[in-house]
C-alpha cells in the first residue's frame, strides 16, 4: 500500500495493485458524509475491433456494444441490481465513454455493504436473451433522447467531419439498427475480453477510513477466482493525417443555431506528457477563446454568440482534438472569425499577462475541485486509465511557460485538421 | 444523530439576513446573494433581466470584460448571477467562490477582495451616475431574448416549463422564470435604472456564506460593513412567504404541442395543494420518492424496466408549490400506453398499495439525500432558503426523523392529494397525424 502526500493540496491518496491485478485508489475527504466510488474499465465504445490470443482474425462487435454491457450489467441472477444499492441507501449509476465505461454510487452509510454490492454485480455477468430483447426497446429511447438534443448532435457531427476512420466517430450508445444486432453472446465475449480486474480501477473519495476501505475490497477480491488475464489485441484503424470533411451541417427543431469548430492532434499521448499536453493546450483555448478573451466579447457585442460559448479539449493515447463554439446567430461569419483569430495569434503570440492569469485561473479552479468527490473520483480514473495522475495539475501549471504555450498554438491549430459542424433552427 | 452537527449560524440587520456555516470540511469558500421579491407581471421582465446586467461592469471594471479578467486574479474566482423563481417569488441570485484562504496561502485576503466586489457588482454598475451605459443594455437584452428563446431547445426542460405554465396559467407561479419576449422588446435604460433602484430598495436579501471561518462573528461583521450599504434603509420590511398551489376544480387540461422531434415527451403535472410549511410536506415528499424518486421507484420499475417503453420515467416534487409532475421520453405512439402505466401507478400509491421494501429503499434514499446535502454548500444553502421562504426553517435531523416515523397510510393519505391536473404531451407531425386520423 503506498501512500501519496500532496502537501501543497492538504489531501492524500492511497494506492495499491491487487494480487488479481485490480488499482485501487483512495483519496480520504475528512468532514465529508458522502462517499463515492466506483469500479472502471478501460474499455469503451471504440474498443469494437479486437482478437484474444489464439484467435487470427479481428472480429468487429455491433456499434453501441460497450454502452449496452454497461446498461445489462444491472441484471443478475437474483433480479435488477438498483434495489441492492437502494436496500443501502446508495445513489447508483453508469456511464460509458469512448474508451472507459465506469459503475458508480455514492451513499452515506452502509459503505462496506454497498462497495461488496459494486464489485460483485460488476464481476457477475447475466445475460439472457429475454433482458437482452427488452433492453432494445430502453436504449433506443435512449438514443432518440439524444436525437433531439442539439448540442449531442453537433458534437458528434464534428468527430464525424474530423475523423474518417477512427472509431471515435460513432455515437457511443449506437443506433437502433446497430443495437438491433446484440445478443447475448457478443455481450459475453466483450466482458470476458475487457472486464479482467487487471484492465479495472476502484476508485473512492469521502468520508470513510482508507484502512478499512482498501480491506472490505482486498478481502471481497480475494475470495473469488478470476481466469488468467486474457491477452486481448485491440485493432484501430489507420487515421488520416486531414480531416474527413472539412464541414457538415444538420437541422433541428431549435430556436438557436450551433456552430462547433474542431482540430484534430495527428497523435494521442499517454502519461504524464497526456496530462501536460493537455493543460498546455488548455491553457491555449483559454486565453484564445475563454470568457475573459477578447475575442468572446467582442463577439457577444455583435451579438453574435451567448454564454453557451466555450471550448474543449480531450486526449487520449489514440486521439485528440479541440472544439471551439456554441449557440450562435451566424455559424458562417462566426467559423470565418475563429480561424482569423487563431491565425493573427499564431502570428504575434500569446501575451504573457493573459497567459499568466488563465494559469492563475486554471489553478483556482483546479483546487475548487477537490470539494466534489464525485468529479475528483471520476477524473482520478479517467487519468489513471490514461496513465496520468490528475493530483499532478496544479504543479504542471506552475511548471509551464509562455513559449510552450506559443509553441502549442502553432503545432495545434493546423487548418487541414480542421473542421466545422453546424446544427441549423429547420424551420 | 451525531453526525449533523453543523448548522447555518442567522444573523440579521434591517433587510439583510445573513446565515453563515463555519465548516472545517471543504477547499472552498462559498458566497450566495439572494434578492427576494414578490412575482408580479409588471417587474418580472425588467428584474429578470437585472442580475446578468450586474456583470456588465462596475466602477472600478467597466466592462464586462474587465469584470471578468478581474474576477480570474481573484485565484480563478466563479462569479455567476441568475435569475430565478420560487413559487410565487422572484429571486435576483449571485453566487461566487474562491478557494479558501486557510487551506491555500496563495488565497490570502483574496474573500475579502471578492466580497467588495460583489457589492460594487450589484450596488454600482457602471455607465456613470444614476443610469446603465446604453452598450450594456443593448447587449444584455439581445442576450436575454437568446435565453428566452433557447428553453425550447432542450426539449426535458421545455416540456416539464410547458407543463407548469399550463397547470397555473392564471396564477403568478406559472409566470417564467426569465421574463416574456413581449415586455423585453421595448425596455429602456432609464426603465431598467429605476428597476433596479426599486429592487435594492424593495428586496429582502439573504446572503449565505460556508467556508472554514474561524471567526464566524468577525466575518458576518465584515460582510455586513460591506454589503449592507448597497442596500437602502427602509422602514417597512416585507416578509415573502410562498404557499402550496391549490389544487384546482373541473376537468383534467390537455395540452399538445407539435415540434419536429423524434421522441415524445409526456409530462402529467398533479397538484396537491401540500407545501413545504405544510405537516403533510415529508409525507408528500416521501410519496414522491415511491412514485418516481429512485431506482426502486413505482415508475422507473414499470414504465422502463417492466414495459420498456422508456429510458427514463420519473417524478419530481416543487416543494414550494407542491406541484409533482411525472416525466418521460417516450414514443409518440405510446403515449396512451404510458399515461395508463403511470396513473396505474399513482392510483395504487393513493391506495396503500405500497411494500415494506418501498417505504424502507425510500426511506434510506432520502436519507442519503439530505445527508450527501451536507456536503454540498450550494445545496445546503437552498434547503435552508427554501424554508424561509415556506416560513418554516425545516433542519435535517427534524425532516430525517419525520421521515423516519412514516408509515404507509400517512404516505397514502398525503399521495391521496395528488390530483391530475394537466396533461402535456410535446410531439412530432407523426403522432398528430395519428392523432387526427
Amino acid at each position: 500500500m503506498q501512500v501519496h502526500e500532496h502537501q501543497q493540496l492538504g489531501i492524500r491518496v492511497v494506492e495499491e495493485q491487487l494480487a488479481n491485478g485490480l488499482h485501487v485508489l483512495l483519496l480520504p475527504k475528512p468532514g465529508f458524509r458522502q462517499s463515492f466510488c466506483a469500479l472502471a474499465t478501460h474499455y469503451g465504445s471504440i474498443d469494437r475491433t479486437f482478437r484474444i490470443a489464439g484467435e487470427t482474425k479481428f472480429t468487429a462487435v455491433p456499434d453501441g456494444v460497450a454502452h449496452f454491457l454497461e446498461h445489462k450489467m444491472f441484471d443478475s441472477p437474483r433480479g435488477d441490481v438498483f434495489p441492492e444499492f437502494s436496500r443501502n441507501g446508495a445513489s447508483a449509476n453508469a456511464f460509458t465513454t469512448f474508451d472507459m465505461t465506469a459503475y458508480l454510487f455514492s451513499a452515506t452509510g452502509s459503505i462496506a455493504e454497498n462497495v461488496a454490492t459494486l464489485l460483485d454485480f460488476v464481476q457477475e455477468p447475466y445475460f439472457t436473451e429475454q433482458t437482452v430483447e427488452k433492453e432494445k426497446g430502453i436504449i433506443g429511447q435512449e438514443i432518440q433522447m439524444y436525437q433531439d438534443n442539439p448540442d449531442t448532435r453537433a458534437f458528434y457531427e464534428l468527430l464525424r467531419n474530423l475523423y474518417a476512420e477512427h472509431p471515435v466517430r460513432i455515437d457511443i450508445a449506437g443506433t437502433q439498427e446497430s443495437i438491433a444486432k446484440i445478443d447475448k453472446e457478443i455481450l459475453y465475449r466483450c466482458y470476458d475480453s475487457f472486464y479482467h480486474p487487471a484492465n479495472m480501477v476502484f476508485v473512492a473519495v469521502g468520508g470513510f477510513d482508507e484502512v478499512q476501505m482498501m480491506k472490505t475490497v482486498r478481502e471481497n477480491q480475494e475470495r473469488k477466482t478470476f481466469s488468467p488475464v486474457p491477452l486481448v489485441e485491440r485493432n484501430y484503424p489507420v487515421e488520416p493525417v486531414g480531416v474527413n470533411r472539412t464541414r457538415g451541417e444538420i437541422s433541428l427543431a431549435v430556436s438557436q443555431a450551433r456552430c462547433l469548430v474542431g482540430w484534430k492532434d495527428s497523435a494521442g499521448q499517454q502519461g504524464q506528457s497526456l496530462l501536460e499536453q493537455e493543460l498546455l493546450t488548455g491553457l491555449v483555448l483559454d486565453v484564445l477563446f475563454g470568457h475573459s478573451s477578447e475575442f468572446y466579447h467582442s463577439q457577444i457585442d455583435q451579438g453574435k454568440i451567448d454564454a453557451s460559448f466555450g471550448w474543449e479539449y480531450e486526449l487520449t493515447a489514440g486521439y485528440g482534438y479541440s472544439l471551439v463554439g456554441g449557440n450562435t446567430s451566424h455559424p458562417e461569419n462566426l467559423y470565418q472569425e475563429i480561424l482569423n483569430h487563431v491565425r493573427k495569434f499564431q502570428d504575434i503570440g500569446l501575451s504573457e499577462e493573459d497567459f499568466e492569469r488563465c494559469r492563475r485561473k486554471a489553478i483556482g479552479r483546479f483546487y475548487s475541485t477537490l470539494d466534489a468527490p464525485g468529479y475528483l473520483g471520476r477524473a482520478m480514473m479517467s487519468y489513471h486509465l490514461k496513465g496520468a495522475n490528475v493530483f499532478d495539475t496544479a504543479s504542471v501549471l506552475q511548471g509551464m511557460t509562455l513559449g510552450q504555450a506559443n509553441q502549442r498554438l502553432k503545432d495545434h491549430f493546423i487548418p487541414d485538421r480542421c473542421a466545422l459542424s453546424v446544427v441549423l433552427p429547420r424551420s | 444523530m451525531a453526525d449533523i452537527q453543523e448548522q447555518f449560524q442567522s444573523y440579521r440587520s434591517g433587510r439583510v439576513h445573513i446565515q453563515v456555516l463555519p465548516s472545517k470540511q471543504f477547499h472552498t469558500r462559498h458566497l450566495t446573494v439572494k434578492l427576494v421579491t414578490p412575482l408580479r407581471r409588471e417587474t418580472l421582465t425588467p428584474w429578470a433581466l437585472l442580475p446578468y446586467l450586474w456583470l456588465e461592469g462596475t466602477s472600478a471594471h467597466p466592462t464586462p470584460l474587465a469584470v471578468s479578467r478581474y474576477a480570474e486574479t481573484l485565484l480563478g474566482a466563479s462569479v455567476r448571477t441568475l435569475s430565478n423563481k420560487r413559487g410565487d417569488v422572484q429571486v435576483a441570485e449571485l453566487y461566487a467562490s474562491v478557494p479558501d484562504e486557510t487551506v491555500f496561502t496563495v488565497a490570502q485576503g483574496v474573500f475579502h477582495d471578492l466580497l467588495q466586489f460583489v457589492a460594487q457588482l450589484i450596488g454600482n454598475p457602471s455607465g456613470g451616475p444614476e443610469r446603465f451605459s446604453m452598450a450594456a443594455v443593448t447587449r444584455e437584452k439581445t442576450l436575454h431574448k437568446k435565453r428566452i428563446e433557447s428553453l425550447m431547445d432542450d426539449k426535458i426542460a421545455y416540456a416539464l416549463e410547458r407543463c407548469l405554465a399550463a397547470m397555473c396559467e392564471d396564477e403568478p407561479a406559472g409566470l417564467p422564470r426569465l421574463g416574456l419576449l413581449e415586455d423585453l422588446t421595448g425596455i429602456t435604460a432609464s426603465q431598467l435604472w429605476d428597476a433596479q433602484q426599486k429592487l435594492l430598495r424593495e428586496a429582502e436579501i439573504y446572503v449565505y456564506l460556508v467556508g472554514r471561518f474561524a471567526h464566524p462573528e468577525g466575518m458576518v461583521s465584515e460582510v455586513q460593513e460591506i454589503l449592507a450599504p448597497v442596500f437602502p434603509t427602509v422602514s417597512r420590511i416585507n416578509s415573502t412567504y410562498t404557499q402550496a398551489i391549490l389544487v384546482r376544480a373541473g376537468q383534467v387540461r390537455q395540452v399538445a404541442e407539435v415540434q419536429d422531434v423524434v421522441q415524445g415527451k409526456l409530462n402529467l403535472g398533479f397538484r396537491t395543494g401540500i407545501g413545504y410549511g405544510d405537516k403533510e410536506y415529508p409525507a408528500l415528499l416521501f410519496a414522491n420518492g415511491i412514485l418516481g424518486g429512485f431506482p426502486h421507484s413505482k415508475l422507473f420499475v414499470h414504465v422502463r424496466e417492466r414495459a420498456g417503453l422508456a429510458y427514463y420515467a420519473s417524478s419530481r416534487l416543487d416543494g414550494l408549490t407542491g406541484m409533482t409532475v411525472v416525466q418521460s421520453g417516450i414514443e409518440m405512439s405510446n403515449k396512451d400506453k404510458v399515461t395508463d402505466i403511470a396513473m396505474e401507478q399513482v392510483t395504487a400509491l393513493q391506495s396503500g398499495e405500497i411494500t415494506d421494501e418501498e417505504m424502507e429503499f425510500t426511506r434510506r434514499g432520502l436519507r442519503n439525500q439530505y445527508m450527501q446535502a451536507m456536503d454540498q454548500p450550494l445545496t445546503l444553502a437552498d434547503i435552508h432558503f427554501q424554508g424561509v421562504l415556506a416560513g418554516s426553517l425545516r433542519d435535517t435531523q427534524d425532516i430525517l426523523e419525520q421521515l423516519s416515523k412514516l408509515k404507509k397510510e400517512d404516505v397514502a393519505a398525503a399521495a391521496a392529494h395528488l390530483q391530475l391536473d394537466t396533461i402535456y404531451f410535446l410531439h412530432g407531425e407523426e403522432a398528430a397525424a395519428h392523432a387526427g386520423a
